[in-house]
């Protein structure tokens, strides 16, 4: 469960602020936040995921706070934890497509490779990309990298999962399946999923839609 | 008694004809025993006599071989490169010895205290010893230095120098064994001396150039034709035969390097020439040694007074 | 963190760009091998050129360089040195000194030098006969290892020396050789040389030779003139450019022997009385040959490699320093450039240090590569050294 409350933000130099009262993502559950590129979507991700620290307010995933944890320990938690769907997916380019879903296993989480390797292979063949597992992303369309950024976030057995735009470039069919692919998994071993996305046509496949501009706050109140 | 006979030279062209079995390593086998390899028979008996005891002597020529033109095949020279000392001869000995490639290091030149005394031989007297032979000469300087025996006397002396020299231990044995054969060498050469008293009466004639020394050493005048003891007595051998003769009136004696046929024997009595022989004994005799076969010379010169 | 996941993530990014990897090995094991390589070859040549400078206790040679001298007799170098006559060495063997050994180097062949000498050299130098035999003849060769191995050749095949000038048509005659033997390798300068009889070499010289007998029938047309019992030939009479079996009995020496020319004498002492004996004996006013100790010999020419070596070092550390610094801006660059990789790891959850471990570790791969390589050419170095030295001076 992703619990964040009354949390205040602003980049160095920038006009940008944002303060989020309160958002709760469930275990289990889906959770849509929507609104037009800019916004602060991505922020409110990065702010929710220990990437950016809030200047104020909690941030607490299963009870953890993860705002007030020491860098190395909010990293470390995030790590393994937090699954992470970038909206440029960001696969590193040199190594393999099974090197870049196990990119959370090189990084920290070697005692765990066995049962995540093991995860992983079932997510890529799930999502149809088992048979890219030595090649590399270059050699993939568009939607198979999703499909590769998709099993990388999957396969820590995270408690949340934060994707940002995660269908964008994908045609309608795949947009869909993808969608109920993230849905299904996050339902059935009872992750929080967070979305940011403006695709619309999707939003019914969600538990909950929030407009981010009603969310952020300090836009209401400064508008 | 047996001599050698002054026979073909070894095939120049077919040297592995000549080698017919693999010769023994001038050092093989006793490895403690030191090896001694000798250009010619005289040398060789003269180490046998020196150094018997505790040396083994390495003479390979064949028997009928002339050591002074034998031409040794590969395996022969590596066999005799390997021996510790090399007895030469000196006096152009042995052509062979200039054209191989010999330790010089373990090389004794024995006629190296009479080398200022060495006779020069003008002339090419080109021939071979039989058809098909290989032609060679005996220009250059005369080399059967044993011959006189006061000579053959000092080649021994250098013989014993060398090894008394190398095995220190066997230094008394060794010079012991040089005063025996010194003393032999002198008893032979007060015997050559009265035997060929009556020979200083004429000049000799010789079958071949070879008796330079023995001339030398016993005031003897002797001319030489290119006979051999076996050769057919043509009608140009017998005209140069007519030429010596008329060059040196009075001769009477034929001299013969080895035993003759019996009819060249009455062919030169029918010209007033008695025959005899005088071995050199280059290579080992049949039978008897060196100091037999000089004996034997002795006799033979000393049947002619009778 | 997890070390393993680190070398591992290191070692893939260098193999994606193999090239550019093995070139900052490369400048950097060579930054690191030049100067101990540099040091370990001088090294191991002063220990050779001392090693075979002292197994040749004196050397008799015509006045001059005692380096070029030293540097002709023991590693064959050609010089332009006056021979040394005949008459010299066996008055050095007359002389009781101990055992002289002849040396002859002013030929080649196919550009391996041809040395003059006699069988003791081969004792000498502890030189053996690893395939055929040892000289028997005129003519024979026998030949170092490498000379046998570069020109693919076995006992029984022939070498002709090479003609010192091609236009010179009275010059050296070209000799073809027969090859006896090749000899075991030994890791020195006799490994590149073809040795013959002193004898022979002087064939190649001009000083002997072998030809049709003029008395025979056959040679009339090489005959000129013919008086009682000396026959003068003419030019067209057929010099033997090969010693065979056949023909070996005419060659013959011209001249007098004593003048016939040597490059120098090794002179192996029979005592340390002896030696004193020698020394004296050539060292004074009045000697026309000079006697040279190869060792102090050797010594001046180490202490003109040291030196060269000095200035060498120099020049590269200030190369080295260069190569380093451009090593590292290559890495720097190569970081800048992985900027947003880096980032990707840390919004996945790779801590700073983990970060930091990443750009060390493969830091660390290239510089640990780079200096096992340069041990490996140290090493090399080493055992190849001798040979190197052998190849450099012949």
């Amino acid at each position: 469960m992703l619990r964040v409350e009354d949390i205040e933000f602003r980049y160095p130099h920038s006009d940008y602020r944002l303060r989020i009262d309160r958002f709760i993502c469930e275990s289990g559950k889906a959770v849509a936040i929507v609104g037009p590129s800019g916004c602060g979507k991505t922020t409110f991700l990065n702010l929710t995921a220990g990437i950016l620290t809030p200047h104020s307010g909690t941030v607490a995933v299963n009870d953890i706070e993860i705002s007030s944890l020491p860098p190395a320990a909010a990293t470390a938690f995030r790590l393994s934890r937090i699954g992470l769907i970038f909206q440029e997916f960001e696969l590193v380019e040199h190594l393999t497509v099974g090197d870049n879903i196990l990119l959370p296993v090189h990084l920290g989480l070697g005692s765990q490779r066995q049962p995540i390797e093991t995860e992983a292979r079932q997510l890529a063949t799930r999502t149809g990309i088992a048979p890219y597992w030595k090649k590399r992303p270059r050699h993939l369309s568009h939607g198979e990298r999703q499909r590769v950024a998709i099993c990388r976030a999957f396969s820590t057995d995270p408690n949340l999962v934060l994707a940002d735009e995660p269908t964008g470039n994908l045609d309608p069919t795949n947009k869909r399946r993808i969608l109920e692919l993230m849905i299904d998994s996050a339902r059935e071993h009872q992750r929080a999923l967070v979305v940011a996305t403006h695709d619309f046509e999707l939003l019914d496949a969600f538990d909950e839609v929030h407009q981010f501009e009603e969310l952020n706050t300090f836009r209401e109140a400064s508008s | 008694m047996n001599h050698v006979t002054s026979l073909p030279l070894l095939l120049l062209l077919l040297p592995s004809c000549v080698e017919e079995s693999p010769p023994p390593a001038a050092s093989n086998g006793d490895r403690g025993r030191p090896v001694l390899a000798a250009v010619n028979y005289p040398l060789a008996y003269f180490a046998e006599r020196l150094a018997g005891d505790f040396a083994t002597i390495h003479f390979e020529i064949p028997p009928n071989g002339d050591p002074a033109f034998w031409n040794p095949s590969d395996k022969q020279v590596t066999a005799i490169q390997e021996a510790d000392l090399i007895l030469l001869n000196g006096a152009g000995y042995a052509k062979w010895t200039s054209s191989r490639t010999l330790p010089f290091e373990s090389t004794v030149v024995t006629s190296s205290a009479f080398e200022n005394k060495l006779i020069r031989i003008e002339g090419d007297l080109r021939h071979s010893h039989k058809p098909g032979e290989e032609e060679h000469s005996h220009a250059g300087t005369a080399f059967t230095t044993w011959l006189d025996f006061k000579q053959a006397s000092a080649q021994a002396s250098e013989i014993a120098r060398a090894l008394a020299e190398l095995y220190p231990t066997h230094r008394a044995t060794v010079l012991r064994n040089l005063a025996d054969l010194q003393q032999d060498l002198e008893q032979l050469d007060l015997h050559m001396f009265a035997a060929t008293e009556l020979l200083k009466e004429a000049p000799v004639i010789a079958s071949h150039p070879i008796y330079h020394y023995w001339a030398r050493a016993h005031g003897l005048e002797v001319h030489a034709l290119l006979w051999e003891p076996e050769m057919e007595l043509t009608q140009d051998a017998l005209a140069d035969l007519e030429a010596l003769q008329d060059q040196h009136p009075g001769v009477k004696y034929f001299l013969w390097q080895g035993e003759p046929n019996p009819g060249h024997v009455a062919v030169l009595a029918d010209l007033g020439l008695t025959s005899f022989v005088l071995s050199p004994c280059a290579n080992r005799p049949e039978n008897g040694d060196f100091l037999t076969v000089m004996q034997a010379n002795i006799a033979n010169l000393e049947s002619l007074g009778k | 963190m997890n070390p393993a996941g680190i070398a591992f993530l290191s070692w893939k990014h260098l193999s994606h760009r193999p090239w550019r990897s093995l070139l900052l090995v490369l400048a950097i094991a060579l930054t690191f091998s030049f100067p101990s390589a540099l040091r370990v070859f001088i090294e191991e040549s002063e220990n050779v050129l001392r090693e075979r400078a002292r197994s040749t206790p004196l050397l008799v040679g015509p006045r001059g360089s005692s380096i070029d001298l030293t540097l002709n007799s023991l590693y064959f170098t050609p010089q332009e040195l006056p021979p040394l006559p005949h008459s010299a060495y066996q008055n050095l063997t007359r002389g009781g000194f101990g055992t002289a050994i002849p040396l002859h180097a002013r030929f080649e062949a196919q550009e391996s030098p041809v040395i003059g000498t006699s069988l003791a050299y081969f004792d000498l130098r502890e030189l053996t006969i690893s395939d055929g035999r040892m000289l028997t003849r005129l003519g024979d060769c026998v030949i170092g290892a490498r000379v046998a191995a570069e020109k693919g050749l076995t006992p029984g095949d022939k070498i002709t020396s090479s003609p010192e000038n091609v236009f010179d048509l009275a010059g050296v005659y070209p000799l073809r050789m027969r090859i006896a033997g090749i000899l075991a390798p030994n890791h020195t300068a006799d490994d590149d040389a073809i040795f013959v009889d002193l004898k022979t070499a002087w064939i190649i010289e001009g000083l002997a030779h072998g030809h049709q007998d003029l008395a025979n029938p056959a040679a009339a047309n090489a005959v000129r003139s013919r008086e009682n019992n000396l026959i003068r030939a003419n030019a067209s009479v057929m010099e033997f450019n090969e010693v065979t079996e056949e023909n070996i009995a005419s060659f013959h020496f011209h001249g007098d022997a004593g003048g016939y020319p040597l490059s120098a004498a090794i002179l192996i002492p029979s005592s340390d009385k002896h030696r004193a004996l020698a020394l004296a004996t050539y060292q004074g006013e009045e000697a026309t040959e000079q006697i040279v100790i190869p060792l102090d010999a050797v010594g001046d020419l180490s202490e003109t490699l040291f030196a060269t070596q000095k200035l060498a070092l120099m020049a590269f550390r200030i190369l080295g320093v260069s190569a380093l610094g451009l090593a590292m801006l290559v890495f720097m660059l190569s970081f800048r450039l992985r900027d947003g990789e880096m980032r990707t790891y840390s919004k996945i959850g790779a801590t700073r240090l983990t970060i930091l471990s990443l750009k060390a570790s493969e830091v660390a791969i290239v510089v640990v590569s780079a200096i096992l390589l340069a041990t490996l050419a140290v090493a090399l170095t080493r055992s190849v050294a001798a040979d190197l030295l052998a190849r450099l001076l012949t």
